[in-house]
């Protein structure tokens, strides 16, 4: 469940302009989708929006913890503008990119985004396959199931390979999921254990990655968030006894939770436990406050699931992993955590990515 | 023909012509002297110890690692690829009398062609360690595993497979291969001699993997094509690897449809004859046993010729080589006349590199194969893959 920055070219402006998102000619998530993998890794293309989310772990020769986040958006432009013009003229659909590297042995966070909207198109999705890029970046799944993801920025760059380790998991109900009590149905699985492997790159030298584990998300719909949702905390977490834990908090403007935020944990064993609510419960510790945009993020959690006896403190790696894309004019915060914490009351760590949108401006889809 | 001649191609030409120029005053100041090197050579190098001579090694003057591949996509469409990765140390080496090491060491270089069938386009991009003002040219190799790469260029290993990626305006290619056959040691344990004199020996360390599965995306114009296909990887490092009387080669890579490869090697003198000493082919079966055949067992006709119209060289496009030991005779003929590359950006040799289908008698029974053809020194002499015209200078 994950919307950071996909109000690509200001949906604010649309929604001034529209008042609601029309999904008339979308196709919608309804209850009888049956997922079949790899196919559905595959672009969507007869829904509004979709995205493939990639974050990871990565052990380098220097031993560092290293984090990354790789995404990449889809998004059907009819109906949108930007500065009063209809953005479906020169990209239909668009492609977006954002790219994040965490690298404490620097104490550096830096980020960059590509915009597929160069003439000709340079971005773009197969509906046979995974294969989705945005200029230079690019996600591809080979035969085997192996993902290759390639990024580049001015200081970072990756080139790794993605071995599923897991199945994927369908969040929510057979992977349908209500974006709100008032927002649109969608489609969300995650292949939440990738075994990383390849190479990173730093100021020019590439480094073989040792070991790393990544964790992907997939998702798609058209129409639009309920719209009292500020925002969300969206939190992957893996474990190592290795289970796996989905947990996505959406934030109303009076500051509750709407009833349909969620979760889902996938036991060392492969059997899977979904949660809604009052199931769980997540607590906000400590907060850090961005220089650049003045906005407040909590970065240390804790995270209880009763049922599981699962209690777990999250602490950032490090506080700024602040992304302020220019092209899709949403700030969120979207970084490596460290965790520790206890499962039936034994001593247990593991490693995570927390997103946090809307904590500035108010978040629309 | 299509030449793609992209434009960071142009800017680092202009580069070049600026360093060059800044140098030719800097030199009057400081002097022009190259710095003394000891290079390893097929001599006082080796042995080849695997994988550690697959990765980048630090002593020889020259090393590349060169792949070539037939793919086809999904719908039927075929393509040739060539992409190679040279790297050169240049103490030894001047351009325009210029010391190279004061702006490349080593120096990076890559070549990457396209042969589209489709099309009839033949379109190559050559670069010389893109990015030129960057540190390291961006571009740089690993010593402990086999990654190397160049501005976008790259190839590399991980877990057991090699990922090949490349670009240039019109075609971009990404590639995973998985090799099928083991490391293939040329020569003499992977010591291949080219130039045989009573008192010296020359030539390079050549391995071979001479058959992988390829598959991966090409895009052509933007729209991706999913590819699969075979891929024939060379590595080579050496020193000093020709004689002053020759002048090229024309090399083979032949895949057969029954699994056998062919690797043909004719070193090329002055006077148009092979040599006859140290010219050869290693045939490599199935379950990878190779062996070595010498060149009175190989028999070559050149049946067709194609001039090019840009540089006035004429090519052999068409052959009939027999390998009678084997009991086989093949009709190698290119698929394109013209796979000509002009690497005046880089590597500073015009040759001819090309897809090539094969027809041939194999112990009585037709069969089919594929090949890359390789044609160096008939535009100019190769002086030991001189990059550099300034290697004229050297003594061999």
């Amino acid at each position: 469940m994950r919307m950071t920055a996909l109000s690509f070219i200001s949906l604010t402006v649309l929604f001034a302009l529209c008042g609601c998102a029309s999904s008339g000619h979308y196709a919608t998530a309804t209850f009888d989708r049956r997922f079949s993998f790899p196919a559905d890794h595959a672009s969507h293309d007869d829904f509004q929006t979709e995205w493939w989310y990639f974050t990871g772990h990565l052990e380098l020769e220097d031993k560092s913890e290293t984090g990354f986040e790789l995404v990449f958006f889809r998004r059907k432009t009819e109906h949108l503008f930007r500065m009063g013009l209809p953005v479906w003229w020169f990209a239909n659909p668009a492609y977006v990119s954002h790219f994040a590297v965490t690298d404490p042995i620097k104490n550096a966070f830096k980020f960059d985004e590509r915009i597929g909207l160069r003439m000709p198109l340079k971005g773009g999705a197969s509906s046979d396959r995974l294969l989705v890029w945005s200029e230079d970046w690019r996600a591809e799944a080979f035969a085997n199931g192996n993902i290759r993801l390639s990024a580049k920025m001015k200081d970072y760059s990756i080139d790794l390979i993605l071995a599923p380790k897991k199945l994927p998991i369908l969040h929510g109900e057979e992977g349908l999921s209500r974006k709100g009590s008032k927002g649109t149905l969608g489609y969300y699985y995650s292949i939440t254990r990738l075994e990383v492997s390849g190479y990173f790159m730093r100021n020019g030298e590439n480094m073989q990655v040792k070991a790393g584990q990544a964790w992907m998300d997939h998702e798609m719909f058209s129409g639009s968030i309920s719209p009292d949702v500020s925002g969300w905390d969206w939190f992957s977490i893996q474990l190592d006894d290795g289970s796996d834990l989905m947990a996505c908090l959406l934030r109303r403007d009076d500051g509750t939770l709407d009833p349909f935020s969620y979760g889902t944990l996938i036991r060392p064993d492969g059997s899977v436990f979904r949660f809604m609510k009052d199931e769980f419960s997540a607590v906000e510790l400590e907060q850090w406050t961005s220089r650049k945009t003045q906005i407040t993020y909590p970065i240390r959690w804790r995270i209880l699931l009763p049922a599981e006896s699962l209690d777990l403190i999250l602490e950032a790696v490090m506080p700024d992993q602040e992304l302020t894309p220019v092209a899709t004019e949403i700030d969120y915060w979207e970084g490596a955590m460290r965790v520790i914490g206890t499962k039936g009351g034994s001593p247990i760590k593991g490693k995570a990515y927390l997103e946090m949108s809307g904590r500035g401006e108010k978040f629309k889809i | 023909m299509q030449s793609i001649r992209p434009s960071f191609l142009q800017i680092a030409k202009m580069n070049f012509s600026l360093i060059i120029t800044v140098l030719v005053l800097l030199q009057s100041v400081c002097g022009c002297a190259l710095l003394p090197a000891e290079y390893k050579t097929i001599e006082n190098g080796g042995p080849v110890v695997l994988p550690r001579d697959m990765y980048m090694v630090p002593d020889y003057q020259v090393q590349w690692w060169y792949y070539t591949g037939h793919l086809t996509s999904e719908e039927g469409k075929e393509f040739g690829f060539e992409l190679v990765f040279f790297i050169r140390r240049t103490e030894q080496d001047r351009v325009l009398g210029i010391p190279v090491y004061n702006y490349s060491t080593p120096a990076h270089m890559a070549h990457f062609a396209i042969t589209d069938l489709q099309s009839k386009n033949f379109s190559y991009s050559d670069i010389h360690n893109k990015d030129f003002f960057t540190r390291n040219g961006n571009a740089g190799a690993l010593r402990n595993s086999l990654c190397i790469w160049n501005g976008d260029w790259s190839v590399k290993e991980i877990g057991n497979l090699y990922y090949l990626k490349a670009s240039m305006p019109q075609y971009d290619l990404s590639l995973a291969l998985t090799p099928k056959k083991p490391p293939i040691l040329h020569g003499n344990q992977g010591r291949f001699i080219k130039a045989a004199r009573s008192d010296k020996q020359a030539g390079t360390f050549y391995i071979t993997i001479p058959r992988f599965e390829a598959e991966g995306t090409l895009f052509v114009e933007q729209k991706p094509y999913k590819v699969t296909g075979s891929v024939w990887m060379d590595r080579e490092f050496g020193t000093h690897q020709l004689a002053k009387d020759q002048i090229g080669w024309d090399w083979f890579g032949i895949q057969l449809d029954n699994g056998t490869d062919l690797m043909i090697y004719l070193l090329k003198r002055k006077d148009g004859s092979y040599e006859t000493q140290t010219s050869c082919a290693t045939w490599i079966e199935p379950d990878g046993t190779s062996r070595t055949i010498p060149f009175s067992k190989i028999k070559i006709e050149k049946l067709k010729s194609w001039t090019s119209p840009r540089t006035d060289t004429e090519y052999t496009v068409q052959w009939r080589i027999k390998i009678e030991p084997e009991d086989l005779e093949m009709t190698i003929i290119a698929v394109l006349n013209d796979q000509e590359i002009d690497s005046s950006a880089s590597t500073m040799i015009k040759y001819w590199e090309g897809k090539m289908t094969v027809n041939a008698m194999y112990r009585g029974k037709e069969i089919k194969g594929k090949a890359y053809l390789e044609m160096c020194g008939n535009a100019h002499p190769i002086t030991y893959l001189s990059s550099f015209p300034a290697l004229k200078d050297q003594k061999s």
